[in-house]
């Protein structure tokens, strides 16, 4: 939860001497995954920039695939797991197994190979007086949720299937330290704690069962923390709402459903509505009214159906396509 | 598409009824012309739901598996 990370930075901040930078970017993973090599590279270069920059720090992570990809790939790089630094600096006072007292261990498919991270997790789990089963695959043996890879991305039914396999093999609630895999059993219906979750005290089987965000939300989150970080830690000025970001939405929780199917953001809707309004470049349904609007995001063209309504835009529905339209007739007329 | 179906949808910039022309489409290099609806005028098209979901995504797919 970003209440989660913006509490533990705090606490890092308090416990440890030097100062304590945050990083809220991304380590690569997705990109190395998808054989995006070009933009993997780039992505760690720039991580390595930032590195630098800031005097060739310890870096702190809390996911184990930050942790692998960045052990791999810049070995100069001295690395640290969140786990083992509470541990040194203490757990703070809010930290309880609540109703966690008995739970199964799901080791994420990336801390294969950290076997002081996974004796780190349950030597916290004991001081939390948290009851450990061990699954039958556990550490360097675990399995992936169904996250890994981007599988879920590229075939949730294998996805759903694996993580369901998983679930399958403990009635017990599982405790993980991937927020992946916290969300991909949590969305198949399983109770799942992060180790965070007791850390901060938000240790009661309603924590376990709740669902994660989905795409356009968890965006929405990433920014709201950035933002509460500027304002509230850092004292730098939050950048205002401007452009698309004003525009407002409205639909229908089914719409909403479908849009995530498709890997549509409510960013995405934002922008082609945006677009729209501000160009006159729209077309209207005789029939029932409705405007239709497109633009090309990326690789992506996003078509969205919507009508005004007071100072919101009720959207009907959207779709996209990877094909590009030519339209360079009059186009900026 | 009929006359009838054509005229039902608008370009609200050139306040025309869209007609069905020639358009170019373009993907992993590969460039395309399907017949759509398309303003006469600033050349505006539009994409319907079973269209970009149907048969583009199945020729995205088939020009990505090659």
């Amino acid at each position: 939860m970003p209440e989660e990370v913006f509490l533990t930075y705090n606490y890092l901040s308090a416990g440890l001497s030097g100062g304590v930078g945050l990083g809220l970017g991304c380590c690569g993973a997705p990109a190395d995954w998808a054989g995006r090599q070009e933009s993997f590279s780039g992505q760690i270069a720039q991580f390595k920039d930032k590195w630098e920059g800031m005097g060739r720090p310890i870096v702190i992570t809390a996911c184990s695939s930050c942790y692998q990809i960045l052990q791999m790939n810049l070995p100069e790089l001295p690395l640290e797991s969140l786990w083992g630094i509470l541990e040194e600096i203490g757990l703070p006072p809010a930290a309880a197994g609540g109703e966690a007292r008995r739970v199964a261990v799901h080791d994420p498919c990336r801390s294969r190979h950290q076997s002081h991270v996974h004796e780190q997790i349950r030597r916290i789990l004991a001081n939390l007086e948290v009851e450990i089963e061990e699954l039958p695959l556990n550490r360097q043996e675990t399995t992936c949720c169904g996250y890994g890879g981007l599988m879920s991305l590229i075939n949730s039914e294998v996805a759903a299937e694996v993580a369901d396999q998983r679930i399958a093999s403990s009635k017990e609630p599982f405790l993980v330290y991937c927020s992946n895999c916290r969300d991909h059993f949590a969305a198949r219906g399983k109770e799942t704690w992060h180790i965070l979750d007791l850390i901060w005290g938000n240790n009661n089987l309603n924590d376990a069962r709740r669902k994660g965000p989905n795409h356009s939300l968890r965006r929405e989150n990433r920014r709201h923390l950035k933002n509460k970080f500027l304002a509230e830690v850092w004292r730098e000025n939050v950048i205002e709402e401007s452009g698309y970001r004003t525009v407002k939405l409205v639909m229908e929780p089914p719409l909403g459903e479908l849009l995530e199917e498709r890997y549509i953001l409510a960013e995405d809707v934002q922008q082609v509505i945006y677009e729209a309004e501000s160009s006159g470049r729209k077309l209207q349904n005789l029939d029932n009214g409705h405007y239709t609007a497109h633009m090309q995001l990326g690789i992506m063209t996003y078509w969205v159906e919507y009508l005004p309504e007071g100072d919101f835009f009720r959207v009907f529905n959207a779709y996209s396509h990877r094909m590009q339209l030519i339209e360079d007739v009059n186009r900026d007329e | 598409m009929n006359n009838e179906s054509r005229s039902r949808v608008l370009c609200v910039k050139c306040q025309v009824p869209l007609e069905e022309g020639k358009v170019s489409i373009a993907y992993l290099s590969n460039t395309f012309y399907a017949d759509l609806l398309r303003c006469p005028l600033c050349g505006q098209v539009f994409i319907p739901e079973e269209l970009a979901l149907g048969r583009m995504a199945e020729v995205e797919k088939t020009l990505e598996d090659k």
